[in-house]
């Protein structure tokens, strides 16, 4: 239509669009505006259609496929598998021109790979199971009554500084700043009822912790000279793995399914406490004779490594995170960092699990990798918390032959109470160390409703176990 | 004029390109889309407003029983954008669609046993540890826990935290046919009321698997079975497909809106609320009032014999 056009009109015309001021001053000329597209084909071709002059349909329409049955799959992004595949032969070149790159190979390619799987517990995952299948996996059996008589006579007994206890809880929780959130520029405009921001469980949380060992071990320092036979510890890790094996019904036959697993933990905690002596054990020879008598709680229709994932690549191996010649090699207390499990067989059976893979890594290296009943226990101690609910466990080590569910077990101690169905209900009722700590609870002078003294009371038995 | 005759044309062309195994989902509104999902509904509303939701199952390497995140479309068709591979909402395909709550979307394992499993005889139980309602189903649906694995399934009327349900493929003796069980047809005795049945062997559950269905066994032909379906039509299916015996747990079958706010938290845009009364096609048809009854009077009841005489 450009050509048709006389030379003097062209000079209203800016780059083919339509111009107002072209409009305004010669109404009557037609001119060029943005191409339009008439679909159409056969005696419809070029021409308008319609109320507005265009086709509702696209020219392509015969290839664009309208079945909903299989629109979902159109959504899918064109790219999608493209750019989620791996190109082993790319990254076997890219291996070659760039030094020191780590081209991805085909894991059945690996030189960790194995033909025979292994379960693997993460410490992600290793919460996901529950204590009852921890339990039952572990070959362990718990001892009812609470915790053992000795913690319970120190949890009266040592002295209970409840106003320091406090200061610590309200220093975390009313007082704290994080430097993260600090305004410096003055840049974010604050509200009158904003100006404060609650502080999360994973800032409270370890510093709740922190501050509770703080003044454990300044009673220590006070008492007796033990301080420094003991070592605390930071994200150590902590690897095993083992055999085990269960008997199941008759009746039952699923497919692909062997009755003998191996399975490793591999674990990392929040915290450690290391000592030179091992800890004294809960349970006297003959109570570790009577574990053959007890059964081990089942979990059917579950089987022992319901919803663990199996692995063809692994490295089997036995770490506590220390070289063999370490000093200070004992499992003393393990404390945990419990914020992101939301219930509390979550929480006990993360805790189970992180306790066997200490003490079975720490038999291993004593023993040897032959399964055995052990000829001197190992025991150690756990504290959980979300900063808010704390959990205790003592754990002893009898036994590391798990391939068959008779003989020797090792024991747990709970300070939570067990109930009958241990599978369906959350039952497990920790010690709270505070109902509600806020300051928005301004109905209360201090902030706070419903401190317990329990909870600093069982920390502290546990901390200050065999040095007193 | 076109616009007609084009949309006659398309929909033609949508029901010739379907499978004569698919069946019409009655009475359901806003399924999800899933890649799993094959129904038969069109631009209609006869069938339910297909095409709202779309849950991208594409992103999940594995099973899971997470609930997944439900995404809009508004009922829209999926175009792809100039020189990209990105893909984007484009012509509307289903009228009247937009907004709503949110919703969550969870993957229900339409087969109990599969046919690998039926073919090796294998019997397994499992326990149910929670039932819940689903939002994009009318009936409950069943967290349970297996041998291997967790899974969701449709739960039956008396499915409850803590039963324990079986799926065998193997003949017991003295088998006790207990609601949720899930069996082959074949091995089902006649007369029992089934749910959620597989058309074929292996393929997932097909029919009966909304609030409150069921069909029964009528009798055996040798390899085959015959069924009625819940729409008192009956079915001859292979003795190998598998139905679990019971009644599916009734949620709430159909919504009955109670304001406009709660059909627009459904998603469903609002009207003009503009009904008047006439006889043309857009407005609300006059009826006649129903005749007076009045009790004790024979003559009024007995028209009919009135009438004769």
């Amino acid at each position: 239509m450009n050509s048709v056009l006389p030379k003097q009109h062209i000079l209203f015309v800016q780059n083919g669009i339509q111009s107002v001021f072209a409009k305004s001053v010669s109404p009557s000329v037609v001119i060029p505006c943005r191409k339009r597209v008439y679909y159409g084909s056969g005696k419809h071709k070029g021409g308008m259609i319609g109320r507005y002059g265009r086709r509702k349909y696209p020219p392509n329409w015969r290839a664009v496929n309208f079945n909903p049955a299989q629109i979902p799959k159109a959504w899918k992004p064109l790219d999608w598998d493209e750019k989620n595949r791996i190109d082993y032969e790319y990254e076997s070149k890219l291996a070659q021109y760039i030094p020191g790159y780590k081209p991805k190979v085909p894991p059945h390619r690996r030189e960790d790979h194995h033909d025979e799987p292994m379960h693997a517990i993460d410490n992600e995952t290793c919460s996901s199971y529950g204590f009852p299948q921890a339990l039952a996996l572990t070959k362990s059996v718990v001892v009812e009554g609470g915790l053992p008589a000795k913690l319970q006579e120190l949890q009266k007994s040592l002295p209970n500084p409840e106003d320091k206890v406090i200061k610590i809880m309200q220093n975390a929780l009313l007082f704290d700043v994080d430097p993260c959130m600090v305004d410096t520029k003055n840049a974010v405009k604050r509200y009158k009822f904003d100006n404060f921001r609650h502080p999360t469980p994973e800032r409270y949380c370890p510093r709740i912790l922190k501050e509770f060992v703080r003044l454990c071990d300044a009673h220590i320092c006070r008492v007796s000279d033990k301080y420094h036979d003991r070592f605390n510890m930071q994200n150590l890790p902590c690897k095993t793995w083992f055999q085990r094996a269960e008997k199941t019904s008759e009746n039952v036959d699923i497919l692909d399914v062997s009755y003998d697993w191996k399975v490793s933990i591999d674990v990392k905690t929040f915290m450690q406490l290391l000592s030179k002596n091992p800890l004294s054990l809960f349970a006297t020879p003959d109570e570790v004779e009577e574990t053959k008598n007890r059964e081990l709680v089942s979990i059917y229709p579950k089987l022992l490594i319901h919803s663990i994932k199996p692995t063809h690549n692994y490295t089997p191996e036995h770490t506590t995170g220390f070289l063999e010649t370490w000093h200070k090699p004992h499992l003393h207390t393990m404390v945990l960092n419990t914020t992101n499990d939301h219930s509390s067989k979550k929480t006990m059976g993360r805790m189970l699990f992180h306790l066997f893979c200490a003490l079975h890594s720490r038999a291993v290296q004593q023993y040897g990798e032959t399964p055995q009943v052990l000829a001197k226990p190992l025991a150690a101690q756990a504290i959980a918390s979300d900063g808010r609910q704390f959990y205790a466990m003592t754990f002893q080590l009898n036994t590391t032959d798990l391939k068959d569910d008779s003989g020797v077990k090792n024991m747990v101690w709970t300070s939570a109470p067990l109930t009958d169905d241990l599978q369906i209900e959350d039952q497990y009722t920790p010690t709270l160390l505070f109902d509600e700590c806020s300051p928005l609870l301004s109905y209360y002078p201090d902030y706070y409703h419903g401190y317990s003294p329990d909870a600093f009371a069982t920390f502290q038995a546990l901390w200050l176990n065999d040095v007193l | 004029m076109a616009g007609g005759i084009t949309s006659r044309w398309l929909r033609q062309f949508v029901q010739s390109s379907l499978r004569p195994n698919q069946l019409c989902a009655l009475s359901v509104t806003f399924r999800a889309q899933t890649v799993e999902t094959q129904s038969l509904c069109t631009s209609c509303n006869k069938h339910g407003r297909f095409g709202h939701r779309l849950v991208k199952l594409w992103e999940q390497p594995e099973y899971t029983t997470k609930p997944l995140p439900v995404y809009r479309t508004g009922g829209r068709l999926p175009t792809k954008v100039q020189h990209s591979n990105e893909i984007v909402p484009g012509r509307v395909w289903t009228k009247k669609l937009g907004g709503g709550d949110s919703r969550e979307w969870h993957w229900v394992d339409r087969s109990r046993l599969t046919a690998e499993e039926v073919n090796a005889k294998s019997y397994y139980q499992e326990k149910v540890i929670k039932v819940q309602h689903d939002d994009s189903r009318s009936g409950m649906i069943a967290l349970v826990a297996g041998p291997k694995k967790e899974r969701w399934i449709l739960a039956t009327e008396t499915m409850e935290a803590g039963t324990i349900i079986t799926n065998s493929a193997k003949m017991i003796p003295d088998a006790e046919f207990v609601d949720g069980d899930a069996y082959p047809v074949g091995m089902i005795p006649s007369g029992t009321r089934i749910c959620s049945l597989e058309f074929v062997p292996g393929k997932g559950a097909q029919i009966a698997r909304s609030a409150g269905n069921y069909g029964t066994i009528l009798r055996k032909e040798g390899v085959r079975v015959i069924i009625k379906m819940p729409s008192s039509r009956e079915i001859n299916v292979d003795e190998k497909c598998v139905a679990v015996i019971g009644k599916v747990a009734a949620g709430s079958h159909s919504t009955k809106w109670g304001s406009p706010a709660q059909k627009r938290a459904h998603g469903i845009r609002p009207g003009s609320g503009r009904k008047k009364m006439g006889d043309d096609r857009s407005t609300k048809k006059l009826t006649p009032v129903a005749p007076m009854v009045v009790i004790g009077d024979k003559k009024v009841l007995q028209r009919s014999d009135a009438l004769e005489e």
